[in-house]
């Protein structure tokens, strides 16, 4: 049967939503069908085969044990919401006290309150010009955040969207949604953070969509720590209004099969975008990070840095396109991927793109694939660090720049553990505040 | 302490050392001297466990052990300790980070138990003040950005922190300025013990002005072509190195 046939038989069992929403379900199916879950024959997806995956047939909903206290994030000081397996789960979020101003509502409620407004959204999910999985998950999205803040609105603490994963017998599809709408300068930190438990494979398709006013200032994390079975694809789209900045923050720390597309669109004057990733493909890991900065208006700035390691057999991919439309002026684009590989087995490739078709800019671009410095590697040693630490200590270091600048502490940990895994004493390092 | 014997090295099918002898009691500094080439560095890095150079003949024992068969960390963890002559910057890593990673990868190579957080940042707090290393460059990466004096410092406070058996400095006194020089030579000789040596391997006599050495050798070609006492360091400040050269052959 297949993920798409799967999902058509899910949709038939439950069409218990407003005309409007179901409507658009349907047609995002149906264009998700159409067009077909990409294969490895197109450019854009050259690395990265899913075809066993959207082979299998899915699940959609299954009873979840949770170890809470192996959730991370949980004690950041945040308004959080946490799903579980795609659904909304009261009991382990605290939403807090909202600065009047925040509307944070379920997707579920929107679908009742406001069909029309989620019917908008998911159509232009669907829309001809879509990926597939962006279609197949404005099919399958049943919970999910909806977000607006209103203009001049600031949100002190981070907003703390889980997704927490695990699966049964069969593998289950998650389509976890989010929505951001920025007004006028506004300001918010989101973190949206990917998890899963359990040994069960699991596809997580997930979409999230900012969308900035004039001045408004969003910083988004987003961070897989997926299970070892886990597939993931996510969507981020971004529309950065005039004189307002988004930064997108990727952290990539788990999963088997990871797929991200980052699309931004600066179409308005003083739009700025920070895309920010760090990720980390392990054994039997891959992960691959499909960048896109579309520079529509003039006095557009974007800034872009990923820094990549892969270890054991692992792999990893990062593809970032520029675009420069023609007829603009004053555009500073600057990309730069660093990568790390620690094994002869590990992969990664790392392409930047550039589509310029506009004379008055400033662009810059770099890519680096190296290896651990041996140098560096004999002075810890000669110090009397074991081989492992100092190893772990240099992979560590060379991501370190870029998660030092996250200020938020917790999610710096989580990195941090991420790069201690089997090695104890440098989790305790790591962990430890002698500064 | 130090027992090095006929040793023979090359570095890529590059012969170095030529049968080099050299013996360092406890309590002993030894100065080694000698022109750029002669195989200084090389004898420092072979001492202390770098990769690519290659022994052909002779050993190094350390304490009665074969110190050629241990890598690198373990030679640390027996008490071998090198001041780099170009300490190697390391973006990303922190310089307390580093050495507390040290100090306890050096405790359980010795079957002790790790030193806790409130204790090693005592004991760091102590050296840092003893050495006059700025507190700013603990926290920072490590040597990234430092001065050419400062990453000098930062291996003497680095040695005063690990308090190793056996010292090697490899040119600590090359580019410093009097005052610098003057620090490293306190650190130094802050350690100076009936059951600590030292070798220093030095270009010019000046630092020998402030650690004063119980014996000085000059290498050239591989090999030790002449010892004696601190006045031969002050014979080659004054006449160079060529007449040695021409001795030897």
């Amino acid at each position: 049967m297949g993920l798409i046939e799967s999902l058509a038989r899910e949709l038939q069992a439950q069409p218990n939503a407003a005309a409007s929403v179901h409507s658009a379900r349907l047609a995002a199916l149906e264009h998700a069908r159409t067009k077909g879950v990409p294969s490895v024959a197109e450019e854009d997806w050259k690395y990265t085969d899913l075809s066993a995956v959207v082979a299998q047939d899915f699940a959609f909903a299954a009873a979840l044990e949770i170890d809470l206290d192996s959730l991370p994030l949980m004690a950041l000081n945040a308004h959080r919401l946490v799903f579980v397996n795609g659904r909304f789960s009261a009991a382990h979020s605290a939403l807090g006290e909202l600065p009047a101003g925040v509307k944070v509502r379920l997707l579920q409620e929107v679908a009742t309150r406001d069909p029309v407004r989620l019917a908008t959204l998911l159509t232009r999910q669907g829309a001809p010009d879509a990926s597939a999985f962006s279609a197949l998950n404005a099919a399958a999205a049943r919970d999910g955040v909806d977000c607006e803040i209103a203009a001049d609105c600031r949100l002190e603490l981070p907003l703390l969207v889980i997704f927490l994963s695990a699966a049964g017998a069969l593998p289950l599809l998650v389509s976890p949604q989010l929505n951001l709408h920025a007004g006028a300068h506004s300001q918010a930190t989101v973190i949206e953070l990917h998890v899963g438990q359990g040994t069960a494979p699991y596809l997580t398709n997930s979409f999230t969509r900012i969308v900035t006013a004039r001045g408004a200032r969003i910083t988004h994390y987003r961070t897989i720590s997926d299970t070892a079975q886990a597939t993931h694809i996510g969507q981020v789209e971004i529309d950065v209004g005039a004189d307002s900045e988004v930064e997108n923050f990727s952290l990539a720390l788990g999963g088997r099969l990871v797929r991200l597309d980052i699309d931004c669109k600066l179409a308005a004057p003083g739009g700025k975008t920070v895309l920010n990733g760090v990720f980390m493909a392990g054994q039997n890991q891959h992960i691959d990070h499909h960048t896109r900065v579309d520079h529509r208006a003039s006095h557009t700035t974007s800034d872009e840095i990923y820094k990549g390691i892969a270890d054991g057999n692992g792999r990893g991919v990062f593809n970032g396109k520029i675009l420069v439309q023609p007829g603009t002026a004053k555009i500073v684009a600057t990309q730069a991927s660093h990568n790390l590989l620690l094994s002869s087995e590990a992969e990664i490739d790392t392409k930047p793109e550039l589509e310029i078709y506009a004379d008055d800019l400033r662009c810059a671009h770099g890519a680096t694939v190296g290896q651990l410095d041996n140098e560096s590697m004999f002075y810890l040693q000669a110090r009397g660090v074991p081989a492992v630490e100092a190893r772990a200590l240099l992979t560590y270091g060379f991501v370190q720049a870029a998660v030092a600048a996250i200020p938020i502490s917790e999610l710096q940990t989580l990195v941090a553990q991420r790069f201690a895994i089997d090695n104890p004493v440098l989790a305790r390092l790591l962990a430890g505040d002698f500064t | 302490m130090l027992k090095i014997e006929n040793l023979h090295a090359e570095v890529d099918g590059k012969p170095i050392l030529r049968g080099l002898n050299l013996t360092v009691l406890p309590g002993e500094v030894h100065a080694i001297m000698g022109p750029n080439g002669s195989g200084k560095s090389t004898l420092a890095y072979l001492i202390a466990g770098r990769p690519g150079y290659t022994v052909t003949q002779g050993s190094i024992t350390y304490n009665g052990h074969d110190l050629l068969a241990l890598a690198p960390e373990e030679r640390a963890g027996e008490g071998v300790f090198l001041a780099f002559q170009y300490p190697v910057e390391i973006p990303g890593v922190n310089n307390v980070y580093m050495l507390k990673a040290a100090v306890n990868g050096i405790r359980k190579y010795r079957g002790l138990d790790e030193m806790g957080a409130v204790e090693f940042l005592k004991l760091v707090k102590a050296k840092t003040k003893a050495i006059g290393l700025p507190d700013g460059l603990l926290n920072r990466p490590v040597n990234q950005g430092f001065s050419g004096g400062e990453k000098k410092r930062n291996e003497i406070f680095q040695m005063s922190v690990l308090e190793p058996h056996l010292a090697i400095l490899d040119e600590t006194d090359s580019g410093l300025d009097i005052d610098a020089l003057k620090v490293v030579a306190d650190g130094v000789n802050r350690l100076r013990s009936p059951q600590r040596s030292f070798v220093v391997v030095t270009h010019y006599q000046r630092l020998l002005d402030y650690i004063v050495p119980d014996q000085v050798h000059v290498l050239a070609r591989g090999q030790i072509v002449k010892s004696g006492t601190r006045e031969l360091a002050l014979e080659l400040e004054a006449r160079g190195y060529d007449w040695l050269s021409e001795d030897a052959a």
